[in-house]
């Protein structure tokens, strides 16, 4: 606190005496903490408010030159009453800059909200900054934590999880909750507070008990205070409910999914409900580090444990899968979404910038138009100062109201966000616009005010004012320094806004490859179920494989099913099982994706058999052992031979398997992912293994439905209960959706960058059009003058077009050097595209260089009406 | 920017700059001036004065480690020879103005 408090007082002061003051504050503070009657950190605070606002009073009798601090009041005050006046004299200036700095602070408001809570706010933890888990995977033996728990050095608490997904029963319906096992001290080291009961740090046998959280509460109890006590059936065991977490609480570690629920085992039991029996007891670390050299001592001390491991288990052999790394639980959490969410901000902070240049040509044309009355003031003995504090209050008052529609767009911009945004974006349920984003909206607001009111000021108060006086207030060419700024400023419009489109023109195709890709299976009129079948119920493989050809047998009976099938993950996601196979005649293995399917999964998915057959009813357990393996596997493993009739096995199976047919290939590792090696067996022929009956129990069925049959979920849901009404069965998806969901992530980034880029082509289009408008007008006695000289309408447009082309020309050329540059940056978003494709850079540019050139045809078409009588009768 | 007068609360500073010698920074200036001139400041208020005097060149600071616990250095400042010419020209004139007034004080 001490700390946040003097760097906040650091930043406030300036420059020349903060450090002092602030060391004398930190000695004052010091000596109060040991014999004061406040609390120090409380007289701290309030010292931040008085020094702030003192040196404020300070900051602006300085600015204002008032002797005193009513005098400078004063005369703020009366700035700002001449400010308001004369901008309530020009609406339409005042509302082009209100929006087009509303939209530009907005839209970053919106933007850095989101980096803030995802990327930038420290965990919801205590010493949040000091918690760490395993890289880059979180799961290890438990028999290396107990090693690192009884000598590591660097670690001040170690705990550890298992994620589960837990059947409740013994409510009306059974559902699936998700949960984790931890060990005692897990949930403190997350600073945990209980709204109701207690933890299990304090228990004698924790073993039967759960702690739910306060949303669980709420939704399965109404909040009733006599949860206590209660008994609640986890996979048909029962425990007693001991606590309730406080509001608020989350659980955000790596492979969980916003628990709800927690029961406890100690470190080397925590998986022991799931994993086969006598398998090696495995589990997801997190520990805090000690604060003095605990980083080191403990990447040294977890080094260590990890080697011994490996050395005392002969099966194992040191490799990259052991040198295992501490890395802060935030850095793991949100290391996948830092690159594109900073690439987002710098987006919106291009769009900011292009607000400020076309706000900045505005500023800079209504002081053109009022240099005359700058020139009378300067001449009556108002110094240079004083009338650029006047144009710093004017711009002051503008960026303020800016700053209050942007507040406006930044919510609505963050209802925007939710909506598009991924649902696994790491904290979304945070987002809001909390103190650190409101206060870093005042001072780019603040900071928007002064460079809008500083550089357009100086540039045009430069000069002797009896020179503007004696040019009069019709000029023929305007004061050359203003126009060169405002060119440039042109220039550097087209140069941001190519860059802003390009970029959104590169995501857009991205997504556009992305989504288009074919999966390799019918997505369209397939349901997908996953589920969970209770393990309590089905013991064996034998009983497992059973109950699911009564579920698929019960699908099938449904109007309006054509085909269902079952695999053990979905097609997309068959990645999730890789297993190691030995072909027959070989010794070494290989390893390919691996899918336990029913005979009707390739009819389901419409997948083609290529060659041989795929499975029928008659595969069962008492037949030989069956495969079909995938294209890709069949060029990898047999490239210059049919693998029909060819024989493999899995390395932890003696069974040899049969390649009878060969399917297409599938993207099973997402549509981003090139097809990889993958084979299918039948699901009555899934090994009798411990392994396989943990993980058998996890199943997706497919179920392909007639075009217009309906929503038929309700009715899936029915058949399988006719089956075994204990099954819990989470909502059905459609398959096309699940894929449409899996490249939400590149939509978001897409849908919001191609929502920038029509904003700056908006700003563009407006700012481009404002300043060759009113160089124009000022050009308008030369123009009249050449046509009174034999120039034609022709000629006259001729000229102004080509003054527009060349200003654009200029603008592309930069932004072409630009888009090349932050190229760089965007590469690793794109998918299918380059980031340097000719295409989308062609389109970029026409798309730019036409808006500018078609901003400067209504200018250029009023400029060839401009008659040499009307020129002259003015004059 | 130069200043021909001194409000109340500059002199008083400046006078606490003198009491304290070399010692004279912003925090034992603060507690000068409360123990000896028995008066509560406001301490901003005070830092804001020291910087307007040494821009008035009144005073002169300079940065040194004070070679305690506290790890950052101390800003001291001296009164400088306008700033004791303006203390001497202030000192004259509340003499001259009290000449003669202490029996009424005593009086009323």
């Amino acid at each position: 606190m001490k700390a946040l408090l003097l760097g906040m007082l650091e930043k406030l002061l300036p420059g020349d005496w903060a450090m002092d003051v602030v060391g004398d504050l930190d000695e004052e503070h010091e000596r109060r903490r040991r014999h004061g009657r406040v609390p120090a950190d409380l007289w701290l605070a309030g010292q931040l408010l008085v020094f702030g606002g003192r040196f404020g009073v300070e900051a602006v009798r300085e600015v204002t030159g008032a002797a005193t601090w009513s005098e400078g009041v004063r005369s703020v005050g009366t700035e700002l009453r001449l400010v308001l006046r004369s901008l309530r004299r020009s609406p339409l200036f005042l509302g082009t800059v209100v929006l087009t700095l509303g939209v530009g602070l907005g839209v970053n408001g919106a933007i850095f909200a989101l980096l803030r809570t995802v990327v930038l706010e420290p965990l919801p933890y205590p010493e949040s900054e000091r918690l760490v888990v395993l890289d880059p995977n979180p799961w290890v033996p438990a028999a290396v934590l107990l090693d690192l728990e009884s000598g590591g050095d660097g670690v001040e608490v170690l705990a550890g999880f298992y994620p589960r997904r837990f059947t409740v029963t013994g409510g009306e319906r059974p559902e699936e909750m998700e949960g984790a096992v931890v060990t005692a001290d897990f949930l403190p080291l997350l600073g945990a507070e209980m709204a109701l009961g207690r933890g299990f740090a304090a228990s004698p046998d924790p073993s039967r008990e759960a702690v739910l959280s306060h949303g669980a509460w709420q939704r399965r109890y109404g909040g009733g205070g006599d949860v206590l006590g209660r008994t609640i059936r986890l996979d048909g065991v029962p425990h007693v409910i001991v606590g309730v977490t406080a509001q608020g609480f989350r659980q955000l570690t790596p492979r969980t999914e916003d628990p709800r629920i927690w029961t406890h085992r100690p470190l080397d039991r925590l998986g022991e409900d799931v994993l086969p029996e006598g398998s090696p007891p495995w589990a997801i670390p997190l520990a805090r580090l000690s604060d003095d050299g605990g980083p080191a001592a403990a990447q040294v001390a977890l080094s260590a444990a990890a080697s011994r491991y490996v050395r005392k288990d002969p099966e194992l052999t040191p490799g990259p899968r052991w040198e295992l790394r501490w890395t802060p639980l935030r850095t793991q959490l949100t290391d996948h979404v830092r690159t594109p969410l900073l690439i987002l901000q710098w987006a919106v902070g291009l769009v900011l910038l292009l607000a400020c240049v076309n706000v900045a040509n505005l500023i800079l044309v209504r002081l053109h138009a009022r240099r005359s009355e700058m020139a009378i003031r300067a001449a009556l003995g108002a110094s240079r100062g004083r009338i650029l504090r006047q144009l710093l209050v004017e711009s002051l008052v503008l960026a303020a109201l800016g700053g209050l529609t942007g507040m406006a767009v930044t919510v609505w911009g963050l209802g925007i966000v939710r909506s598009l945004a991924p649902a696994d974006l790491p904290r979304l349920a945070e987002l809001s616009m909390g103190p650190h984003v409101i206060l870093s909206f005042v001072a780019a607001t603040v900071g928007v005010g002064l460079l809008l009111g500083v550089i357009p000021g100086l540039v045009s108060t430069a000069g002797p004012s009896q020179r503007t006086l004696a040019e009069g207030s019709r000029t023929s060419s305007g004061s050359r320094r203003t126009r060169l700024l405002s060119q440039a400023l042109v220039v550097g419009e087209i140069t941001l806004t190519l860059i802003l489109v390009v970029s959104a023109g590169l995501l857009g195709r991205s997504f556009a490859a992305l989504a288009t890709q074919d999966p390799g299976f019918r997505s369209a009129d397939v349901l997908a179920v996953r589920m969970s079948a209770p393990e309590h119920r089905y013991a064996t493989v034998t009983r497992l494989e059973r109950y699911q050809t009564d579920l698929l047998r019960a699908l099938r009976r449904v109007p309006g099913v054509d085909a269902a099938g079952l695999a053990n993950n979905l097609p997309s996601s068959r990645i999730s099982a890789i297993r190691s196979y030995v072909v027959e005649g070989e010794t070494e293995p290989r390893e390919a994706q691996y899918g336990v399917v029913s005979p009707d999964y390739f009819q389901a998915l419409d997948i083609p058999i290529l060659r041989g057959r795929a499975f029928r009813a008659d595969d069962a357990r008492e037949s030989p052992g069956v495969a079909v393996v995938d294209e890709a596997m069949a060029r990898a493993t047999w490239p210059d031979e049919s693998p029909l009739g060819k024989r493999f096995r899995l390395t932890d199976s003696g069974r040899w398997l049969t390649v009878v047919g060969v399917s297409a290939s599938i993207r099973g590792g997402g549509l981003a992912r090139e097809p990889e090696p993958g084979f299918h067996i039948p699901h009555r022929q899934r090994p009798e293994t411990p392994m396989e009956l943990a993980v058998g129990k996890d199943m997706v069925l497919l179920v392909r439905v007639s075009e217009g049959a309906g929503d038929l979920s309700s009715a899936l849901r029915q058949a399988v209960w006719t089956v075994d009404p204990a099954q819990p069965v989470p909502e059905t998806a459609s398959l096309e959706a699940i894929l449409s969901d899996s490249t939400r992530p590149q939509r978001f980034r897409a849908a919001l960058l191609g929502i920038f880029a029509a904003i700056a082509l908006f700003l563009a289009v407006a700012g481009v059009y404002g300043v060759v408008a009113n160089l124009l007008a000022e050009r308008t006695r030369e123009f009249g003058i050449r046509r009174a000289l034999g120039a034609t309408r022709g000629d006259v447009m001729r000229s102004v077009m080509g003054w527009g082309l060349r200003l654009t020309t200029v603008g592309v050329v930069l932004g072409l050097v630009g888009v090349l540059w932050t190229g760089r940056l965007l590469s690793s978003l794109l998918f299918g595209v380059g980031a340097a494709d000719a295409t989308t850079l062609g389109l970029g540019v026409v798309t730019v260089a036409g808006v500018a050139m078609l901003a400067c045809l209504i200018p250029a078409w009023r400029a060839t009406r401009i008659e040499a009588v009307s020129v002259v009768d003015g004059a | 920017m130069s200043k021909d007068t001194l409000g109340e609360l500059e002199e008083l500073v400046l006078l606490a700059i003198l009491r304290l010698g070399d010692g004279a920074y912003g925090l034992s200036i603060v507690d000068e001036l409360e123990a000896t001139a028995g008066r509560p400041v406001v301490r901003a208020s005070i830092y804001v004065l020291l910087r307007r005097l040494e821009k008035a060149g009144l005073l002169e600071s300079r940065r040194e480690k004070p070679g305690e616990a506290r790890g950052r250095p101390r800003r001291y400042v001296r009164v400088t020879e306008d700033g004791l010419a303006l203390l001497r020209r202030a000192r004259t004139v509340k003499l001259r103005m009290w000449e003669g007034i202490e029996q009424a004080l005593e009086e009323g």
